[in-house]
């Protein structure tokens, strides 16, 4: 009887240490339409969620749209107005997507792997698909994702002008520890 | 008694030393503008002192008249500590409803970053910080009320 509690705990504490769904509330997402003209529209959100199914490669993130930290009040504010974010109705960013070929992939096993991640980025209530690289780190259980790609503001309804103080294409920089 | 035509000099001299003096005021106010960055929250006075608890029913109860309430004032949350994430040299720190699984979470302002990686769940603090208001997760549904530029109080 022992015998057999000892092997079911042993059993759950390996399962835990290995969940099929790593995930994490901090996620960075760093957002950067700085030109050589302007350097303030930048901006960082340190509490972003998101979940990794380890066997599916089903991906998700959610961020708030209002905890994007700015500097500048002044640039904040106009990040969240209504020609731009309008962060009163569109409260959050979404992604919604899958690792390509996850058959390729053993994130049970340390080491880093070299990722595509297509899916559908919501920003302003409109959806458009991107396609990233990312790297997947694995270390002990934990897996830390990074990934670096260019959104093109102009697909989601939103206009910058002649682009010289906000990049068209700002740089998207994900980093997110999943436990 | 001055000619007609230097009385008119004088008055465009004027004229353009007004608009000279608009056009620096003006600049001046440009450039403090977009050069202002954020007070230090720890010199920010809080709008709202309330416990993590009663934040977080307020929210799930009617979070289009908390947001409305709260978001972009500071306020002060004291509670115990649920839980303290971190990636590279940033840390958040986060009061759960265990029941529902909503829950506050505040980044910090990078001085107070390491100060915040140390708190260890079970700690009573008092966190103030810019609220961002509150969204909800499909992926962990739940509510989440998220702070920025957090300092520690106490």
């Amino acid at each position: 009887m022992k015998k057999t509690i000892l092997f079911f705990s042993l059993l759950a504490v390996a399962t835990m240490g290995f969940a099929q769904v790593k995930q994490t509330t901090s996620a960075v997402v760093a957002f950067d339409a700085t030109t050589p003209k302007d350097a303030l529209p930048k901006a960082e959100n340190k509490t972003v969620i998101a979940q990794l199914n380890t066997k599916t490669g089903e991906i998700g993130f959610e961020a708030a749209v209002k905890n994007f930290a700015f500097s500048n009040p002044v640039i904040q504010e106009h990040f969240n107005e209504e020609r731009w974010m309008s962060s009163d109705k569109f409260p959050a960013f979404t992604f919604e997507g899958k690792i390509s070929d996850m058959q390729k992939y053993n994130f049970a096993k340390n080491g880093v792997y070299t990722v595509t991640v297509t899916g559908q980025m919501t920003v302003k209530g409109k959806s458009n698909e991107v396609t990233t690289p990312a790297t997947i780190e694995v270390k002990n259980g934990t897996l830390m994702a990074t990934a670096n790609f260019s959104i093109t503001l102009a697909d989601y309804g939103i206009s910058v002008g002649d682009g010289s103080k906000i990049a068209a294409q700002p740089k998207i920089t994900v980093s997110a520890e999943l436990k | 008694m001055a000619h007609p035509s230097q009385n008119k000099k004088k008055w465009l001299r004027w004229i353009f030393l007004a608009i000279v003096a608009m056009a620096l005021a003006g600049g001046a106010i440009f450039y403090y503008v977009m050069t202002a960055e954020f007070a230090d929250t720890t010199s920010e006075k809080p709008a709202y002192t309330i416990s993590a608890i009663d934040l977080l029913t307020e929210f799930q109860q009617n979070d289009s008249a908390a947001n409305k309430k709260y978001v972009e004032q500071i306020l002060a949350v004291s509670g115990r500590v649920s839980e303290v994430e971190g990636v590279d040299t940033s840390a958040t720190v986060k009061f759960v409803d265990s029941l529902t699984g909503s829950y506050l979470i505040f980044d910090f302002q990078s001085a107070t970053s390491r100060q915040a990686a140390a708190l260890q769940p079970g700690d009573s603090v008092t966190l103030k910080g810019s609220c961002s208001g509150s969204i909800y997760s499909r992926l962990r549904n739940a509510h989440m009320i998220s702070f920025k530029r957090s300092v520690i109080t106490e």
